[in-house]
């Protein structure tokens, strides 16, 4: 290029030496990319006194930018004798480190690659970064050919990249749906999370809930009196609203049902909502039911944790189900909370042989699915009502809202619950709009927050990962005029509030049950001009449409 | 044939070379996985750089008129950009490139300083383009920051509605759901 020539003269570009620039980051194998720490991206670290509270070993302050993360001097002997003790207690972990032929099928299905696009986010490559250390140190192929055949040797900076990924997987187990041996992601993470537990290593997000829940019963740490004066606070908004006076019954021994829902819907909106709709419900049909303030928390974040500490919080339900005298249990809209439930807690806590069968008082229905746990879904047991006709629903209350539904990626992957939501919101409103194929029921997209993940330090790492699910609520509010956006689960409700002011502004987030208490012609009830959010109920009076 | 007229013709060119820098971001697999998946709810971001850079090549070639098509369109791509962990300036360097990409494919109709004004005219579109973005990834950051309080607001708000009565105060995203100017507030220069 001519010396005297300047970048505003037009000469000064030539075609080729334009040709010959490289944009592309270079390339370089994935061992050898280091991990950068950047904000917005982790999750803050466990504070000491919820591991100690918990008797999990090496608490410590930390900080995932420090440079020494303070790991015990025997740190590498401790992490694989952990993976050799998981190795020979979970079957399912040896076959998942073997079996993967990284056909690449679940590379692109993870909403944290969709929407970030770092390959270490591809769950194929996730799992390698574990199934790297176990062919290093436990397979004849790594410990003689090493690199060659994906292996390599344990380090700190593997346990600092373990921590960054596995901490950006929400365990939703969308990867699994596409993989043709069935590996399940999820339970490579609960793997990797548990051995980095070994050496004090967690978030806070999740290790104080976890505490939290141990010592009061709920990952907020409500207090019994605590609990009685939110929900009874909430009858006051009800009987404002509807002009009915619901009861609060808390701790009542001897009642038909034990009711367990996520601490969530007692502290955050939209939750709360919900949990208003639960007892107006319940009210009506006139089940006796009860809370429990010892087991006041439906959702586990012990299952982000560990196998141990997900049973340790578990044991509460059938505990205090035994203690109070109940038949059977009920529980709340939470996501994870029914893959420990509906596949965990018989083997963990069980058999609940002091329970019965679920059995519904106002229809007689049977739910034989839940013989063995005793424990059924409130969409189950709505959708029943329904069906027999037990509800007086006016659904033109919900006629200013037009809605889609997100299934929760435990109740429709763990579970199967793909129609009893459906036939709900069905029933309660008369505009109902699904999402494009690939993005609902057994494909369904993550909202972002899950496993532990929904919390406001890593916010960018969170919305791009809600972006798939954000896209497919944009498409659907631009195609139909969708304003609500339906989903039955806690976290849902919180993250998804989020995820759709950034990607489909306009879009509210509710509960299914809130939907179920607007349509809810309640004997006694008043004019409802309210809803329980206090807004108009038909929508009129603020022109929504 | 004007300048306008040979961006029109060969836009799709334009496109793909534009594309291309812009998926460099993200390393070679991400990039060819982005450009093969054509299903917009598998790959929406694959699939809306490609849907709207064609719009912003479109006002960048126009007759002048900047509308709210080409300020939808860069929000499209920079709302995405804002929240993947790259730096400002490489969050938007993509508009700039856009000059570079015009020079490449057009070298031939350019030499010699042929169609020299109407060049100079969207260099200098590009850069009102490139001062748009700066302003829509600030207001992405904004609202990134802004959902933050927001949620801590609504994960304790039944303890302030039992404090504050009726007298709650809303999140403040309910007010900011627009992150598109109204068309006269668009650049100006």
């Amino acid at each position: 290029m001519s010396e005297d020539l300047k970048p505003d003269q037009l000469e000064y570009y030539k075609q080729e030496s334009l040709l010959k620039v490289d944009y592309r980051p270079p390339a370089t194998d994935w061992m050898q990319t280091p991990t950068a720490m950047r904000p917005g991206a982790f999750i803050y670290s466990a504070k000491p006194k919820n591991i100690e509270y918990i008797d999990f070993p090496n608490a410590r302050n930390w900080a995932p930018i420090d440079e020494d993360w303070k790991l015990p001097t025997n740190w590498k002997e401790i992490v694989i004798q952990g993976i050799r003790e998981r190795l020979d207690k979970y079957r399912s972990f040896k076959v998942f480190m073997d079996i993967c032929v990284r056909c690449g099928a679940c590379a692109d299905k993870c909403h944290f690659y969709i929407g970030g696009g770092d390959p270490k986010n591809m769950p194929v490559l996730r799992a390698e970064l574990l199934r790297s250390i176990y062919r290093n140190d436990f397979t004849t192929a790594g410990k003689l050919l090493g690199r060659m055949v994906g292996a390599r040797p344990l380090t700190i900076d593997v346990i600092k990249e373990w921590f960054f990924y596995f901490y950006q997987c929400t365990e939703c187990r969308r990867c699994s749906v596409f993989c043709p041996y069935g590996i399940d992601t999820a339970e490579i993470t609960m793997m990797a999370r548990e051995l980095l537990h070994l050496l004090g290593i967690g978030v806070n997000w999740i290790m104080e809930p976890v505490a939290s829940c141990y010592r009061t019963g709920n990952h907020l740490g409500i207090q019994p009196h605590g609990l009685k004066d939110t929900l009874e606070f909430f009858a006051e908004d009800i009987e404002e609203v509807t002009g009915v006076k619901v009861e609060v019954p808390m701790n009542k021994k001897g009642a038909e049902v034990l009711f367990v829902t996520p601490s969530g819907d007692f502290l955050a909106d939209p939750g709360t909502y919900t949990a208003m709709g639960y007892m107006a419900l319940f009210h009506e049909i006139g089940l006796d039911y009860t809370f429990s303030t010892y087991a006041s928390e439906g959702g586990n974040f012990g299952l982000f944790t560990s196998a141990d500490m997900m049973k340790r919080l578990n044991s509460k339900i059938y505990a205090e189900a035994k203690r109070l005298g109940v038949k059977w249990i009920m529980g709340g809209e939470c996501g994870h909370m029914w893959r420990v439930l509906h596949q965990y807690m018989d083997t963990m806590n069980g058999p609940a042989d002091f329970l019965e069968v679920p059995v519904s008082p106002m229809t007689g229905t049977r739910f034989e699915h839940a013989r063995s746990t005793k424990m059924i879904h409130i969409a189950e047991f709505t959708a029943d009502l329904i069906k027999h006709g037990k509800l007086k629903l006016d659904p033109s209350r919900n006629d200013c809202r037009r809605v889609t539904f997100h299934d929760s990626c435990n109740p429709s992957r763990a579970m199967g619950m793909l129609e009893e939501p459906r036939y709900v919101l069905k029933n309660v409103c008369r505009n109902f709009f699904e999402m494009p194929p690939n993005t609902i029921r057994e494909q369904t997209f993550c909202c972002g927050g899950g496993a532990g993940l929904g919390t406001d330090e890593n916010m960018e790492m969170r919305l791009r990962g809600g972006l798939p699910r954000g896209n497919a609520v944009r498409h659907v509010q631009e195609k139909h005029g969708v304003n609500q956006l339906a989903a039955c689960c806690a976290i849902d409700r919180a993250t998804l509030t989020t995820v759709c002011d950034f990607w489909a502004p306009g879009v509210k987030v509710t509960g299914i049950t809130e939907l179920v208490a607007n349509a809810l012609v309640m004997k006694g009830e008043g004019d409802r001009k309210l809803n329980f959010r206090k807004e108009p109920m038909r929508g009129e009076e603020d022109g929504h449409v | 044939m004007t300048l306008r007229e040979f961006m029109v013709q060969r836009q799709p060119a334009l496109c793909e070379r534009w594309l291309d820098l812009l998926l460099a971001d993200y390393g070679e697999e991400t990039a060819a996985n982005w450009r093969r998946e054509r299903d917009p709810f598998a790959n929406p971001i694959g699939h809306t750089f490609t849907t709207e850079a064609p719009r912003l090549v479109e006002a960048v070639s126009g007759d002048g008129k900047f509308d709210t098509v080409a300020a939808a369109a860069l929000e499209a791509i920079i709302k995405i950009r804002s929240v993947q962990e790259l730096a400002p300036s490489r969050a938007i360097a993509f508009v700039y490139m856009l000059r570079d990409v015009i020079r490449g494919e057009l070298g031939t109709e350019l030499a010699r300083g042929a169609h020299a004004t109407a060049l100079a005219t969207v260099d200098r579109r590009i850069e009102r383009l490139a001062l748009l973005a700066f302003d829509v990834y600030v207001r992405c950051r904004e609202q990134v920051f802004r959902l933050r309080q927001d949620e801590l607001k609504r994960s304790v708000a039944s303890l302030l509605r039992r404090w504050h009565g009726s007298e709650l105060p809303e999140p403040a995203s309910e007010e900011v759901v627009h992150l598109s100017p109204p068309p006269n507030h668009a650049v100006r220069r």
